[in-house]
Order: structure tokens, then C-alpha cells, then sequence
């Protein structure tokens, strides 16, 4: 049903009658628009024309038209926007797909990673366990027959003391066994000692990540006077003063942090300077470190150079040799016993003036 | 005590200065007994069990025993192991004298069923006192006859 102008209408009326047809005008009326749908017909009857014609309003009709239309297109176009918002969070939610699966890719990576560093970490410490292990025993072979050698030495003065051994080979016997043979055997035994010595530290550092931490709250404060009152002699022979302040509770190990205190007041006793009278002080700081109480052992022994502090933490490092014995291994272990804690060590130290170490240990159970 | 003089001491010790100087601690302690020594577990075990280059040759009794732990063929640890599991022999003590002193070393050794446990020091004066000790305590301590 096509509408129609009126003068199309009545064309087509009058070229073929008996023909209903249709056509809509618009009026003006005022601001008001009306629209009438003309519907005509012609009949010819006993030669007369006859047209019906009906007019109807269809302005209500043609409105709710244009409003629909109108509204279909609105929605139309929604759609077409919500489509491409949706496309585009369909595009976003691919991309973060990927990304997370990289992230998974990568923490993946990582953890094979860290897998597989523990796992050398853990063959390094059993190659170490039964590399030294394996050195021993020769070592007992080395230290035991020097040793029987001395006693053969023995055997042989007593021979040469006969009273029929010529005092010419007596005099040159006795040389022998007590300047070069004594001297050869006592280097042989101080060498092979030194090298027990080494080993039984490397065991030591091995035995860090082997033994099985017990952890649990620590009351610091007994520990440091334990350690102290062990170390009694040494502090009266020394004319060391030791303060410890009130030291806070950690979360540990209690007989790996008594390892570490110990070693960390030893140290500061070790390395005195012999012209003052030693003062060590032993303390915890008023502000934490990444949320953890900080403990520190203060001297006012030798101190250390700046390049002496770098290597502080290094295996085999000494920097005092004559001062007191060791194998250069105690702050290494201090040091992986901290790490193993998850707490941080450093120290400040001038030379001339003395060191203070700085263990920051947690407080709590890691959540 | 005299009973227990007579027990033959075997030693099972790959290292022929080791296996010399614990004879001869052993009898700087004033220890008499025979001491046999094997090269190592097998032949140890062998000596037990009458087998090997001892075959035919019943093992003495009483008898006690001394077990390095690293030794080839067959370590310390596997012949006693072998030694406890047989109850022919499962009476005849068995002391670990070895330079490990891993301690998860000493647990498996006393779960495997040995008598003592001891470590042999590279200080020669502490080896010579811990040789000597174990020889007057294997003066004293009762080892059943007639496994």
C-alpha cells in the first residue's frame, strides 16, 4: 500500500476505474501537523461516474510510526555500540589473558628456578659433607704416623744415650733427631691440623643448611647473658666491660641465634684494641628495620678498613691473623644463619675506633 | 673379665695405616686378643659367615667386631646391616669406628643395630685416647659366646 499524492490518485482513477486506491496529505494546521490517508474509487454506471471517497486520520498512526522508527534506529545503534564495547572487552580480556599467562609462564620459570638452585644449593652442601669427609681420613693417617715418628725419634735418643754408642755418632745422631727431624715433624703436624681445622669450619658451614631450624619465640635477653657469663674469663682476662641493654623477643631458632650472638660478642672481644680498655655494648635500636627490631654488638676494639668491611662476610676473610685463631669462617656463618631467619646483617666500623654489627631479625611468625 | 680376653677382635679397615694404628692403640691399652683384620665389608662378612677365603673356617667365638664405614665393595653400614638381619649372627656386637661424623651417619648405623658409635679424631693424642678407651671398655663388657 504505497502512498500516494493526491494528483497521482487521481490519474490513476481515471485511467482505470472501478479502482480503490490510496493517498495521504499532510496539512498544516497551526503547529499541528494532520495527516489524512485518502482511499478512492470510481465506478462507471449508466454512464455515470460515481466516485466513493474515504478520508481517514492517520496522524496518531503515522506519529507512533516515526516514533518507532526512531526508537528502532536509537536501539539499533545501541547495539551497534554495545557490540563494539563488547568487542573491545572481548579484545581486553584476551589481552589480560595473555598476560597473565606470561606471568604464569614466567612464574613458572622462576620457580623451576628456585627449584632448581635449592637442589644445587643442597648438592653443593652433601659434595662439601663427604668431600671433607673423605679428607679426613688420610688426614688421620698424617697426624697419627707423625706422631708415631716423634715416638720412634724418642726410641732412637734412648739408643743413642747407650754408653757404647760412640760420642761421635751420639753428637750427630742427637742433631738430627732433635733440630731436623723434630722440626720437619712439627711442621707436618701444625700443616695438618690447620687443614683439620679448615675442614671441620667447611663442615660446619655445610651443617647451616642442613640442620633443621626450631622455631619459635625468643627471648633474646637469657641467650646474651649466657653467652656472656660463658665467656667470663676471657672478658676478665681481656679487662673488657660488657653491657647488654633489654633486647626484644624474635622468631627463630634459639640455638642458631646463640650461634650468632656468640659469635658476633667473641668477635667483638677477639678484636680489642689492647691500648683501651675494651667496652663492648650490646643493644637493640629504637627504630626497626623493614619492620623488624634491630639488635647490635658495638665495640671499640681495632676496627676495620672500608675494604676490609666489603669482604667482611666472605669466606676465609681475616683481617687480624695474629689476633686470635680461626679459619675466616664465623661471620659467613653469622651470615647464612640471619638469611636463613630471613633477617638482614650489616655492620658500620672505622678503623682505630671499632666495629658495631646489626642484626635485624623478625619479630613474629611470617604470616 | 678373663672371659672376655679372649674374645677375637675383627677389624673391617681399608686404610692399611688406619687399620695399624688402632692395633696398635689397641694394645698400647694392654689388649691381648687376637685381632683379624678384613679389608673390608665383604671380606667381613665373609669371616662371619664362614664363606669367601674363609670358608671352612668356623668363626671364633666370642667375637666382636670394629666397622669403618667407607670401605669398597661392601661398606661398614651394608655388612652390618647383613650381620644384624641374620639371626645366626645378629648377637655379635658391632662397634662403628669411623672419621664420619654426620650425624644422620650415626642414626642409620645404631638402626641398623650397632653396639657403639665412635668417631675416629685426626688429633692423634684424642685418636690414641678414644682407641685406648674402647680398648679397656672391650676389657670389660660382656660378649656372649656361643652365637
Amino acid at each position: 500500500m504505497l502512498d500516494h499524492s493526491i494528483d497521482t490518485l487521481v490519474k490513476e482513477l481515471r485511467g482505470s476505474p472501478q479502482h480503490w486506491s490510496k493517498c495521504s496529505e499532510q496539512t498544516l494546521i497551526g503547529e499541528f501537523t494532520q495527516i489524512l490517508e485518502v482511499s478512492a474509487s470510481t465506478t462507471a454506471e449508466n454512464g455515470a461516474v460515481k466516485y466513493a471517497v474515504a478520508l481517514h486520520d492517520i496522524t496518531e498512526r503515522k506519529r507512533y510510526e516515526a516514533q518507532i522508527a526512531a526508537r528502532a534506529s536509537e536501539l539499533l545503534q545501541k547495539n551497534f555500540e554495545l557490540e563494539r564495547l563488547s568487542n573491545s572487552m572481548k579484545h581486553a580480556k584476551d589481552e589480560a589473558e595473555q598476560v597473565k599467562e606470561q606471568a604464569d609462564n614466567l612464574n613458572q620459570q622462576l620457580s623451576k628456578v628456585n627449584d632448581e638452585l635449592i637442589k644445587k644449593k643442597e648438592e653443593n652442601e652433601a659434595f662439601l659433607y663427604s668431600v671433607t669427609h673423605d679428607l679426613r681420613s688420610p688426614l688421620v693417617n698424617l697426624q697419627g704416623f707423625s706422631q708415631e715418628l716423634l715416638s720412634v725419634s724418642d726410641d732412637m735418643r734412648k739408643l743413642f744415650n747407650e754408653p757404647e754408642c760412640p760420642p761421635q755418632i751420639k753428637k750427630r745422631g742427637l742433631m738430627l733427631l732433635d733440630e731436623d727431624m723434630k722440626g720437619s715433624i712439627n711442621f707436618i703436624q701444625a700443616g695438618v691440623m690447620r687443614l683439620s681445622n679448615i675442614m671441620d669450619a667447611l663442615l660446619r658451614l655445610s651443617r647451616v643448611g642442613r640442620v633443621e631450624y626450631q622455631l619459635q619465640t625468643v627471648d633474646l635477653n637469657p641467650i646474651v647473658q649466657r653467652i656472656i657469663d660463658s665467656m667470663n674469663s676471657i672478658i676478665t682476662q681481656k679487662g673488657a666491660r660488657i653491657t647488654s641493654g633489654p633486647l626484644p623477643s624474635t622468631w627463630g631458632d634459639p640455638t642458631a641465634l646463640e650461634q650468632i650472638f656468640a659469635n658476633l660478642i667473641g668477635n667483638a672481644l677477639n678484636y680489642l684494641d689492647p691500648n683501651r680498655p675494651g667496652v663492648i655494648e650490646i643493644g637493640c635500636l629504637a627504630e626497626q628495620r623493614d619492620g623488624m627490631p634491630v639488635c647490635y654488638v658495638k665495640d671499640n676494639g681495632l676496627g676495620m678498613s672500608e675494604q676490609a668491611r666489603t669482604n667482611l662476610f666472605r669466606m676465609f676473610q681475616r683481617f687480624h691473623p695474629g689476633q686470635a685463631k680461626g679459619e675466616g669462617i664465623g661471620l659467613n656463618l653469622v651470615k647464612r644463619m640471619v638469611e636463613r631467619h630471613e633477617g638482614q646483617i650489616w655492620a658500620e666500623s672505622t678503623e682505630g675506633e671499632g666495629t658495631a654489627f646489626f642484626v635485624a631479625l623478625p619479630n613474629r611468625m611470617p604470616a | 673379665m678373663a672371659d672376655a680376653v679372649a674374645a677375637t677382635i675383627l677389624l673391617a679397615e681399608d686404610d692399611d695405616g688406619h687399620a695399624m694404628l688402632v692395633q696398635r692403640n689397641l694394645r698400647r691399652a694392654g689388649i691381648l686378643n687376637e685381632i683379624v683384620r678384613t679389608v673390608d665389608g665383604q671380606e667381613a662378612l665373609d669371616y662371619v659367615q664362614s664363606k669367601g677365603i674363609y670358608a671352612g673356617k668356623p668363626r671364633p667365638t666370642p667375637l666382636v667386631m670394629l666397622f669403618d664405614i667407607n670401605m669398597p665393595r661392601m661398606d661398614g653400614i651394608q655388612a652390618l646391616a647383613h650381620i644384624k638381619g641374620d639371626p645366626h649372627t645378629r648377637s655379635i656386637p658391632i662397634v662403628m669406628l669411623t672419621t664420619t661424623d654426620d650425624p644422620r651417619e650415626i642414626e642409620r648405623c645404631y638402626q641398623a643395630g650397632c653396639s657403639l658409635y665412635i668417631t675416629k679424631p685426626i688429633d692423634y693424642e684424642q685418636f690414641c685416647d678414644v682407641i685406648q678407651r674402647l680398648g679397656l671398655f672391650l676389657q670389660i663388657v660382656q660378649i656372649p659366646r656361643g652365637q
